[in-house]
């Protein structure tokens, strides 16, 4: 009637493309920046998020052509077989970095929430949850995210409110030596951490727009835009917040340096002594954003290939295997390293390439 | 099912002219009804025109029947009259002396009639009898609400008559467009139900919708709107209600004139409203008469106590059990030095006074009166202070479950607030197993499940989410009241089109 | 079939319920002292909250005891420590960290400390830093005699007496690791209250010597 369309209404789109693109670097972004950039982290920050910009006009003008269900339509254009094909590609995707993006979770509980509880009780509640919102559908996820929104970025922006006494803008002016090599390659590794924008093709034939709407034009586009110049905002905020408060070699040595400014923020006459336990516990919102969007579009891409009621069975295998693969990455350096070359060299382009065909492949009529 | 009743439990027994075949008929099939009374009577100016009465002694009004039925059927003069068809109609419009009178030959209809309180009247050599309103059961009468207590605002609740409910409503909305429909739901037991909305404000399809869940239900009988609530809910598994009841036929209006839909089922003191939203939950009805500020601040500290009464018990197990250094050292020293001798882990301390205070509050319940009011006291003496004294528990645990009850205490719904009373047991064991974290994770589950509630099609959460669609603009009578004068459109239960529900800003100059 | 993974669900749920450990049966740190012993190895002077203090005086009287453990780093420390105390050490109360002048003599030691303190995320970035003009263990020790809490008399003392900027880990750690200047108070005995004398500069990495105490009347506002 009014609702139950399982449709997602635009400022769902925004505040769900942020949550998705922001989430997982979150808290890992300025240590990433200042590892090889140093004291000039800020240019290869920017000049990445400007090529992600560039990749997502580029996934907008793919998506309005795709105009719907991206599932149905590569059947469409391709064949079941070549669907079938970039359908499992995309899955195996999702699955790889659904466990990389829970082990950052599971490291960051264990460092500060649950000192010597295991990986599996930590992660089984959290994969429970996102299957369960999974299984309930678009709808429930878009509201969902809608809803978290608040509770992710009103804290975020409390914490950095509560630190700017501490800031030192001193720490931000660039020294040393710049390198262009540095500087290029750290812009590249920025630009592999907005990878999760390739949601924005499972967008499309989801969004309910009044007709108003639709004469203003490309209402999911300005959306999505929307969505990633915040992120964007978000990111440069925590970077400076961060670089200001603890310096550059404090940030290069830390695993989450922005997770350190909640450490230091403290509310007036020292009502709660330790507000990054709270915090923390919000971006555990934003985690769980990301991660259920890996399993809903995984299953939502399959869901033509699969009848309704073996839905669960197939959540639950996704779901079991991120999870193993979670506890076989091992350490979060280590995992962090082979990740980007996975990025690098595997999953971005094949990430560019799918789209790519889907861009230049002539539109076939329907018959 | 036997002879003379089918699959559906109505009567197959067909109507007979013969007054004495009916007579074998009435006594054959309310057989071993003691109650129910069959008395033939014979015209004294003509043996051969005999009638039979049959009423449930009890539910009629019997001085009416005997004046004006009886009575005059016995002394009317009807010498004149010698054409047999014309007597039922002299007896339908000139002799009985009540205006609600209907004919039916349909053998059900009739003992329907009788047993929901009319009286049914046979006419020999007539191939219909009539039914007479005779109601006059015991009823209630209209008293104080005993759930949805208000300072300010009318002062009567609905009873278990239909019909005086449906009359509070009308007496609050006299527009012709104020619709009241009547079904009935159950086989056995016919229950009466009616479905009350305004016809230009409702979304089209609501009412027709409602109207074919209630006609598919098929059950012996429904004896409590909630009853009813539980058929038409989409997920009755979930623990939150998907219908609104209540026991004020101010609300009700309010809400009808919101473009909701209100069904009173007969022996129900409570009407249920629908559609609804989370919301709905937290308003009172004396928001909507106190000044904005004081109705802003009171339902404000509503959403605090809901969020106290699921959170707090789980919250205490969590940051005492896991995460200390979020609280201030003095505070930990002492409520630390407060558990010295305690002999119970956190968890089961506030487990143990959890369930002891929902065991006083179901003893409360059912106590009669007076007992019921002392038991409050009795119990917070005896498990609250000698608990602590003897050792067994905290005085910090003390204050948790009775802030936590007071806080439920604050949501003027009790079967909204039932949901909250039951969810906190398992944030509580979410935290007592993952603590902080767990809390957050449970209270996450939960808000999953409330995003996947729809009430009949309108999100549960609204206008905390999907706020912009329908062209639909409900915050301001959301967390914070707005001024009465500020609420000029009508929330999204109006169908669009009808939003306006005030001009001139109130009269405002 | 549902019945069966609703009871394992339940069952594992349970096996994940950890050994908790009650807020009474926890040993909270307030203050912590590092010193540098002759014989190289280092002093950690702790003063923990005594409970059953604590609620005897209700705040009017001493709270505290303190306990001083040798070892060769912090994590030999806290080894030692778990090897005769029943109490679960509790690290998120510590307020202030008091180091000894021996300590800040020796580049390498000093180095090694900063080096443990960053790496353990239990230590709040937030707690104070203090220098003792002799021993931290001496100025630690008077947590037993004083009323409440030590910790708390320092803090008033740093709000009201001292004008610098508040030095906490956080800016010790930034100044090491980013090579700045980090001038912190020192504290010293006296009639059995701490007392604030001047300031000290911070080694810097690959520092050899240790400035003096700035007294506090040559002490500069900041």
């Amino acid at each position: 009637m009014f609702a139950e369309n399982n449709r997602l209404s635009i400022p769902q789109v925004k505040r769900m493309f942020l949550i998705e693109v922001f989430s997982t670097f979150s808290l890992t972004m300025p240590a990433i920046v200042t590892r090889e950039a140093g004291y000039y982290g800020i240019y290869p920050l920017l000049i990445g998020s400007l090529l992600a910009g560039v990749y997502l006009l580029f996934l907008l003008v793919v998506g309005k052509k795709v105009g719907g269900n991206y599932g149905d339509y590569l059947r469409e254009q391709f064949g079941k077989g070549i669907q079938t094909v970039m359908i499992l590609l995309y899955l195996l995707r999702f699955l790889i970095k659904s466990a990389y993006t829970a082990l950052i979770f599971i490291t960051l509980i264990q460092m500060n929430l649950l000192k010597g509880q295991g990986k599996i009780q930590i992660l089984l509640p959290f994969l429970l949850l996102c299957g369960f919102v999974a299984y309930e559908g678009m709808e429930t996820r878009g509201r969902i995210l809608e809803l978290l929104a608040f509770f992710i970025f009103v804290p975020l922006l409390v914490t950095v409110f509560l630190s700017l006494t501490e800031v030192s803008m001193v720490e931000w002016l660039p020294k040393g030596t710049f390198s262009w090599e540095k500087i290029v390659r750290t812009s590249g590794f920025v630009f592999l951490t907005y990878s999760p924008m390739e949601f924005v093709l499972f967008y499309g034939g989801n969004v309910s727009m009044s007709e108003e709407m639709k004469k203003q034009g490309n209402q999911v586009g300005r959306a999505v835009g929307k969505g990633y110049a915040l992120a964007v905002v978000f990111h440069v905020v925590l970077f400076l917040t961060t670089i200001g408060l603890f310096g550059v070699q404090m940030t290069k040595d830390s695993m989450f340096p922005a997770f350190a400014i909640m450490e230091t923020a403290k509310l007036p006459a020292d009502f709660i002594s330790r507000l990054d336990i709270l915090l923390i516990a919000f971006w555990v919102f934003s985690i769980f954003g990301v991660m259920s969007g890996y399993s809903t579009y995984g299953m939502w891409l399959v869901k033509d290939m699969v009848k309704g009621k073996k839905k669960g069975i197939i959540l639950t295998v996704f779901l079991l295997l991120s999870g193993g693969l979670t506890l076989l990455f091992g350490n979060l350096a280590t995992a962090t390293d082979w990740f980007f070359r996975y990025l690098m060299w595997i999953d971005v382009p094949i990430g560019v390439f799918i789209p790519l065909l889907v861009f230049l492949k002539k539109k076939r009529r329907r018959t | 099912m036997d002879q003379w009743h089918n699959r559906e439990h109505k009567i197959t027994a067909s109507f007979s002219k013969d007054i004495k075949e009916m007579k074998k008929t009435l006594d054959i099939i309310l057989k071993d009804c003691d109650d129910v009374v069959k008395k033939e009577f014979t015209s004294a100016n003509d043996s051969s025109k005999k009638i039979i009465l049959c009423y449930i002694d009890g539910m009629v009004i019997r001085n009416m029947l005997e004046e004006s039925i009886i009575r005059p059927f016995l002394e009317e003069d009807n010498a004149d009259l010698t054409r047999k068809q014309d007597w039922l109609d002299t007896l339908f419009n000139e002799i009985i002396e009540t205006a609600d009178v209907k004919e039916s030959d349909d053998l059900d209809a009739l003992f329907e009639a009788i047993l929901g309180g009319d009286t049914a009247l046979f006419v020999d050599g007539y191939e219909k009898g009539l039914i007479i309103s005779s109601k006059g059961f015991p009823i209630r009468s209209v008293s104080e609400p005993k759930s949805e207590v208000v300072l300010r605002g009318s002062k009567d609740s609905f009873n278990e008559n239909l019909r005086t409910n449906t009359a509070l409503i009308r007496r609050r909305i006299k527009d012709t467009r104020l619709k009241v429909k009547q079904k009935k739901v159950g086989l056995r037991s016919r229950t009466n139900i009616a479905i009350i909305y305004m016809e230009d404000l409702v979304e089209p399809g609501l009412v027709e919708r409602i109207e074919s869940q209630i006609e598919d239900i098929v059950i012996d009988g429904i004896l409590d709107n909630g009853m009813l609530e539980h058929l038409l809910e989409k997920k009755p598994l979930s623990p939150f209600p998907q219908c609104q009841h209540t026991e004020r036929p101010d609300k009700t209006a309010s809400g009808l004139l919101e473009g909701r839909v209100a069904i009173v089922v007969d022996n129900s003191p409570s009407v249920l409203l629908l559609p609804v939203t989370i919301h709905c939950f937290f308003q009172a009805s004396d928001d909507y008469y106190n000044r904005f500020y004081v109705a802003s601040f009171e339902r404000f500290l509503r959403y605090v106590g809901a969020f106290l009464s699921i959170g707090l018990p789980g919250l205490y197990v969590a940051l005492f059990n896991f995460h200390t250094e979020v609280l201030p050292t003095s505070l930990v020293l002492s409520f630390a030095s407060a558990r010295l001798g305690v002999p119970f882990p956190v968890v089961i301390e506030l487990l143990l006074m959890e369930l002891a205070f929902e065991l006083l509050r179901e003893a409360g319940v059912r106590m009669p009166g007076q007992m019921g009011n002392t038991i409050g006291v009795v119990g917070g003496l005896i498990v609250g202070q000698t608990a602590v004294e003897a050792g067994l528990v905290s005085t910090i645990v003390v204050i948790v479950v009775s802030l936590t009850a007071i806080a439920s205490f604050s949501i003027p719904n009790e079967s909204f607030t039932s949901a909250f009373r039951l969810l906190k047991f398992v944030i509580i064991g979410t935290c007592a197993i993952w603590g902080i974290y767990g809390f957050f994770i449970g209270i996450l589950g939960v808000l999953i499940h409330l995003c996947s509630l729809n009430s009949y099609g309108i999100p549960y959460l609204m206008p905390s989410v999907s706020s912009g669609i329908m062209d639909s603009n409900t915050k301001k009578d959301y967390i914070m009241k707005w001024p009465i004068r500020s609420m000029v459109e009508r929330p999204i239960f109006t169908r669009r089109g009808a939003r306006t529900r005030m001009r001139n800003k109130g009269g405002k100059k | 079939m549902k019945k069966e993974i609703i009871a394992v669900f339940i069952l594992l749920a349970l096996s994940f319920v950890q050994k908790n450990v009650d807020i009474e049966d926890r040993n909270y740190a307030i203050i912590l002292g590092m010193d540098l012993k002759q014989s190289g190895q280092w002093q950690a002077t702790y003063s923990f909250a005594d409970l059953s203090k604590v609620a005897q005086t209700k705040g009017k009287g001493a709270e505290s005891v303190s306990l001083s453990i040798d070892g060769s780093n912090m994590e030999a420390i806290q080894k030692k420590y778990t090897t005769f105390q029943d109490k679960v050490f509790e690290y998120g109360h510590l307020k202030v960290l008091l180091i000894g002048r021996e300590m800040m003599k020796d580049p390498v030691q000093y180095e090694q400390l900063i080096k443990e303190l960053k790496k353990e995320n239990e230590y709040s970035r937030n707690m104070l830093v203090f220098c003792a003009e002799k021993d931290a263990s001496s100025i630690v020790k008077l947590d037993e005699k004083t009323t409440g809490l030590l910790a708390d008399s320092l803090k008033r003392l740093e709000e009201r007496q001292i004008l610098s900027k508040t030095v906490t880990l956080k800016t010790v750690l930034k100044g090491y690791l980013e090579g700045e200047q980090v001038k912190v108070p020192v504290l010293r005995v006296y009639r059995g209250n701490p007392q604030f004398i001047g300031y000290q500069e911070l080694p810097m990495k690959g520092q050899e010597k240790l400035m003096p105490i700035e007294e506090l009347k040559t002490a500069q506002k900041k």
